[in-house]
């Protein structure tokens, strides 16, 4: 493992997603060495993340070593500008101010800079309007006006690209550092749930270089959901989870879906774990809820589509199903015989009671039990029938296989990045673009989520001021991104060196935003993709997934914690934030305003908000530094609940 | 993984929310409405709600209602289940036979049901056996062709739970059965006419009537209307200039339909806070609920039914649920053990509250649940099926008794599809029926269940006019 430079033990540094694999031997060779098939084929030996399956299918010129190859994305290596060069090798190290595990190199990152040059691109210039919005639909949040000015200066590409190659903390680390120790024992303490929330805040409010890696790792935990919410997955299985989807956020969708697919938290969450073939004597069967949900919530749906989202129609004009209960039973017996790997001392290695309590377990991702998996044929989309016999992994893989190309991925994938990006209801263009950046990122190669983010953030619904007019355009902010936004724009800050948080409201407890990471009420997630308030947005036909989650119950919640964060804070959250940008304007109320306007509205600041706003400022009494306080005070307050905020155009 | 006790119940709280549909609605000034309304009063004479309690994720209904250890058929349950057959439960003695079962037939209820037991025998509780969505009358072999209308997309949590929330197969229906029922039998224009309908438990389509719109609202359980340092106008308080700032923000229209949708639940909410907190100050409910979550919810409807004269409403439906029952894995057993003991103590609570209010005839409960489980295990858990059984509770009931036809337990036999997968028996419609009926609704349940007139009136004892 040359990609290690750190002294910790491989298994905690690198390998979140690690997948115990077993050679195939007609694999490599029996396909075209075309990347988004080889991957699924190509099979390493032994104890290396699910990625470097991808590098038997690469000339072995190209790898230096277990790690090398760019995280193994053969995507990794497309550059806007067309050049083929070598892409960063992936390594682990320890980052010296906070002690946490930093991975570089991953998916998506490549070598190649490109210029700094103001603007879109060439051709198009970024208005500081726009540049705000960017920061809105591509972060969590803006911290001050001359970020937005920085973003005009360095242009999007040399800023994508930045965010592509940035490398991230590891989850599992901000764990093993902040445990703690068991008194009693001396051995590392069981991880608290909160550890692996606070990571995520973390991310979130505090490293600024990986804002989009971070965003589009939040929006894939809305497809690919797991929650805490029951049955109870323990802390280390929640951050390594949270770790694989920041790893392959850029990197290949069909790479994504089988570290998903593998991952322990998944299995565990919607029990492919101790799922066992078939047994006609005792009426078993392989359990269906993963070979379900996988199809209908991560990667397909229910009906076929069309490349720019619309449902296909049979000559009766009614949707055309894309599966029925055969082929989530042929799913199910596909992904049959998987388990955990380990059992503490003490503990047999049982397939049927694998040890819950073992936090490798958690990490290693599942192991197969040859003797438990159905050996049968299986029945997978399209007609696709998997021969007796084959072995658990290539089972496995072909099932991938076989959701990888249904041509519903493109624009079901599409759909949804957008609507936690963007905007909630697309345009069939916008999907259809989306969609083929996915079939295709340019270079003949499926799945590229990089080229899929790109897709989304530069297309022309996305960027510029034309798309902003319409009344119908833009989505509502989410609410835990609302909070981030606010805090972000108050310069929050770590106020020790990991970075750690003490939202207690919002680490699985009364949850007032109705929404927290890794905390959906089910699989189904906090809101469906196609949710319509009944009203005028329904009488339009519009979705608008987020007001799912906002009620006149959870409204009034949300309201307090904004509140709270204004009036009742004392930094017992364990963060700081700097008000003196903001009250060294209090008494300059059209100066509040622009900050105000630039950084959460993103130049869109209504003149009735802006009226009311400053009505707002003049009745409150301002001599002192306590009454520039308030001043503040009220106008974020204000600011969170205007509609011209609430909703990114 | 311990957890503390509170974590866990807020976590479970939040279970509540996984419908996958829900409503809102369309903008109202939040100064005209509702001011005159905070007096509380009893509820009128004519009083009548009905309740639904949804079991989110999947009841698996067959551990809910099972054959009798003693009964001939408990060895094909037996076979089947597994490692989740339960015996020695509740033994339910019939006040009649089962529809076409034979008279001999002996059943036992879930053992975490002693109180809902109780109210069975004493003729205030019903079972429905195998109900589900239906299109038209459905065999196996009808299934089997496809020579019948088939619910789409059976199997999914989130159509199932629409299809019994909506009694509609169109998937762009835009609203549920009861919000049709109330748009029937509340007239347009009746003061608090959006109060007709309210959920306790977050956005749920069966409440909700497009056009025109009737638009349940969403009221939290804990009774906490509050915006944090909100002074309403006209108060005995002067407003503060945030005050002063957010009536002024509710008070200016927006163009931007999203900002509308947003600026119009924060209305609503305030109407809540305005509306229900004088309305409820008013309640003298003197029966204790258990502090869970489902017994916070039907709390909040008790104290609601309490005072809804004060809202001048004759006709209300509250919808409230429970999640959870999503059990592939072993945790089936267990997780169903709590939430059956949570629903009964909860529901007999509720039963208690509306005996102290004088309307336990006046008030009828029934479940849901997006389906019933396999009746063949995994060998853990098992999985999405279809046709399940229901609960219906009330003094209205013609208790005591088992409806509709329960089903041949034997995998592969007439009433499984595959998999211990049973083709509902009853549909929606009957019991939808059966409780429109009940709620003066008789003239217009052809345009509430198009479907209806498909099926027999095997329901029409169900309930007693009361």
């Amino acid at each position: 493992m040359s990609g290690v430079d750190t002294d910790l033990p491989v298994r905690e540094a690198v390998l979140p997603h690690c997948a115990v694999t077993t050679i195939d031997p007609g694999g490599i060779a029996s396909r075209p060495d075309d990347g988004a098939q080889a991957q699924a084929q190509a099979q390493t030996h032994g104890r290396c993340p699910a990625d470097l399956r991808w590098l038997a299918a690469l000339p072995a010129a190209a790898l230096s070593a277990c790690g090398g190859g760019g995280g193994g994305d053969p995507a990794a290596g497309a550059n806007p500008s067309g050049l083929d060069a070598p892409s960063p090798v992936f390594r682990t190290y320890q980052d010296s101010a906070s002690g946490l595990i930093m991975a570089a190199g991953l998916p998506g990152a490549t070598s190649v800079e490109p210029a700094s040059q103001p603007g879109l691109s060439l051709s198009l210039s970024l208005s500081l309007s726009d540049a705000s919005r960017f920061l809105t639909q591509a972060t969590f949040g803006i911290r001050s006006p001359e970020q937005v000015s920085a973003l005009q200066s360095e242009g999007l590409e040399h800023w994508l690209w930045a965010q592509f190659n940035a490398p991230v903390a590891l989850h599992t680390s901000f764990l093993d550092k902040q445990r703690g120790t068991d008194k009693t024992t001396g051995e590392p303490a069981t991880a608290g749930e909160d550890l692996s929330y606070q990571a995520i805040w973390r991310q979130w409010l505090l490293d600024d270089a990986g804002q989009l890696r971070a965003r589009v790792a939040f929006a894939l935990s809305q497809i690919f959901v797991i929650s805490n919410i029951a049955p109870d997955v323990p802390a280390y299985g929640m951050s390594s989870y949270m770790d694989t989807l920041n790893h392959h956020a850029f990197g290949n969708h069909r790479t994504l879906l089988e570290a998903v697919t593998r991952h322990s938290a998944m299995g565990y969450y919607l029990n492919m774990l101790s799922s066992t073939k078939e047994d006609p004597e005792a009426g078993n069967h392989p359990n269906e809820n993963y070979a379900r949900e996988v199809l209908q919530l991560f990667s397909i749906g229910l009906v076929k589509l069309d490349i720019d989202g619309t449902p296909l129609v049979d000559a009766q004009n009614k949707a055309i199903p894309t599966y029925d209960e055969a082929v989530v039973k042929g799913f199910a017996r596909a992904f049959s015989g998987w388990s955990f790997g380990k059992a503490r001392k003490g503990h047999e290695l049982n397939f049927d009671d694998p040890d819950l309590g073992m936090d490798d377990n958690w990490r290693d991702g599942l192991k197969a039990f040859p003797e438990r998996h159905e050996t049968g044929t299986k029945q997978l989309l399209n007609g696709t029938v998997l021969p007796a016999g084959q072995s658990q992994d290539k089972d496995l893989s072909d099932a991938l296989d076989n959701i990888f190309q249904h041509p519903n991925v493109g624009p079901f994938m599409a759909r949804q990045l957008i609507q936690r990006l963007v905007t909630s209801n697309p345009s069939k263009d916008y999907i259809k673009a989306v969609a083929q950046a996915f079939n295709d990122n340019g270079k003949g190669v499926r799945g590229d989520l990089k080229a899929v983010v790109r897709a989304v953030l530069l297309h022309a619904e996305a960027r510029g001021d034309v798309a902003l007019a319409g009344v119908d355009q833009g989505k509502l902010r989410e609410p835990v991104i609302r909070l981030a936004n606010v805090l972000r724009a108050l310069g929050v800050q770590a106020s020790d060196a990991v970075g750690s948080s003490n939202f207690w409201y919002l680490f699985g407890g009364d949850m007032p935003l109705g929404q927290h990471p890794l905390l959906a009420p089910s699989v189904f997630n906090f809101f469906a993709p196609g949710f319509r308030p009944a009203g005028a947005l329904a009488l339009r036909g519009l979705s608008a997934p987020e007001f799912q989650i906002t009620t006149e119950t959870t409204i009034v919640t949300t309201y307090n914690v904004f509140y709270s964060t204004m009036y009742g804070w004392d930094d017992q959250h364990g963060l700081k934030r700097d008000f003196s940008p903001w009250t060294a304007l209090a008494r300059q109320a059209d100066k509040l305003m622009d900050r105000m306007n630039l950084v959460l509205f993103n130049q869109r600041m209504s003149t009735a908000t802006r009226q009311r706003l400053s009505t707002l400022l003049a009745r409150i009494p301002a001599h002192d530094e306590w009454g520039d306080r308030q001043r503040v005070n009220a106008a974020f307050v204000l600011a969170a609940v205007s509609p011209d905020f609430v909703v990114q155009k | 993984m311990n957890k503390p006790m509170s974590h866990e119940l807020s976590r479970r709280h939040f279970l509540k929310t996984a419908a996958a549909a829900g409503v809102s609605g369309a903008a109202l000034n939040p100064w005209l409405q509702m001011r005159a309304m905070a007096q509380s009063a009893p509820a009128g004479p004519d009083y009548k709600a009905v309740v639904c309690l949804f079991l989110y994720g999947g009841n698996d209904g067959n551990n809910m209602l099972m054959p009798l250890d003693a009964d001939p058929t408990y060895s094909l349950y037996l076979k089947a289940r597994q490692n989740l057959a339960l015996s020695k439960q509740i033994p339910l003695t019939l006040a009649s036979a089962v529809p076409s079962d034979v008279p001999t037939k002996q059943y036992m209820l879930h053992a975490d049901f002693p109180q809902l037991a109780k109210r069975f025998h004493a003729g205030q509780a019903a079972l429905l056996a195998n109900i589900g969505p239906l299109v038209a009358p459905t065999t196996k072999d009808s299934y089997n062709n496809r020579s019948v209308s088939l619910p789409p997309n059976l199997f999914s949590h989130s159509d199932q739970q629409s299809q019994w929330q909506t009694d509609s197969f169109d998937t762009k229906v835009k609203g549920g059965w009861a919000g049709r029922m109330l748009d029937k039998v509340v007239a347009a224009g009746s003061t608090n006419r959006n109060y007709s309908c309210v959920s306790v438990s977050g956005s749920a389509l069966w409440g909700t009537h497009v056009e025109p719109s009737l638009l349940p609202y969403r009221v939290p359980a804990s009774g906490q209307f509050g915006f944090e340092g909100y002074v309403s106008k006209g108060g005995s308080q002067a407003q503060d200039a945030l005050s002063l700032a957010l009536d002024d923000l509710l008070a200016t229209p927006t163009a931007d339909l999203f900002g509308q949708e947003w600026l119009h639940v924060m209305r609503r909410a305030l109407d809540n806070q305005r509306v229900l907190d004088g309305a409820l100050q008013g309640s003298s409910l003197k029966t204790t609920f258990t502090d869970s979550d489902l017994g916070r919810q039907l709390k909040m409807v008790a104290r609601l039914i309490g005072v809804q004269g004060g809202l001048g409403l004759s006709r209300q439906c509250f919808f409230c649920a429970i999640g959870g029952f999503d059990t592939h894995g072993d945790d089936q057993q267990e997780v169903q053990s709590r939430n059956f003991a949570e629903i009964d103590r909860a529901v007999e609570e509720f039963y208690q509250a509306m005996f102290e209010l004088g309307l336990t005839d006046k008030v009828t409960l029934f479940t849901a649940s997006d389906f019933n489980r396999t009746l063949v295990s995994n060998s853990r858990g098992s999985d999405h099926a279809w046709g399940n059984h229901q609960l219906v509770v009330g003094g209205a009931v013609n208790g005591g008794r088992i409806y509709g036809k329960f089903p041949d337990l034997t995998v592969g036999g007439p009433s499984d599809i595959g998999g211990g997968v049973w083709v509902p028996s009853l549909s929606v419609d009957q019991l939808g029926g059966a409780l429109a009926n009940w709620f003066g609704a008789s003239a217009a349940l052809g345009s509430i269940f198009p479907n209806r007139s498909s099926f027999n009136n095997d329901l029409g004892t169900l309930l007693k006019s009361t």
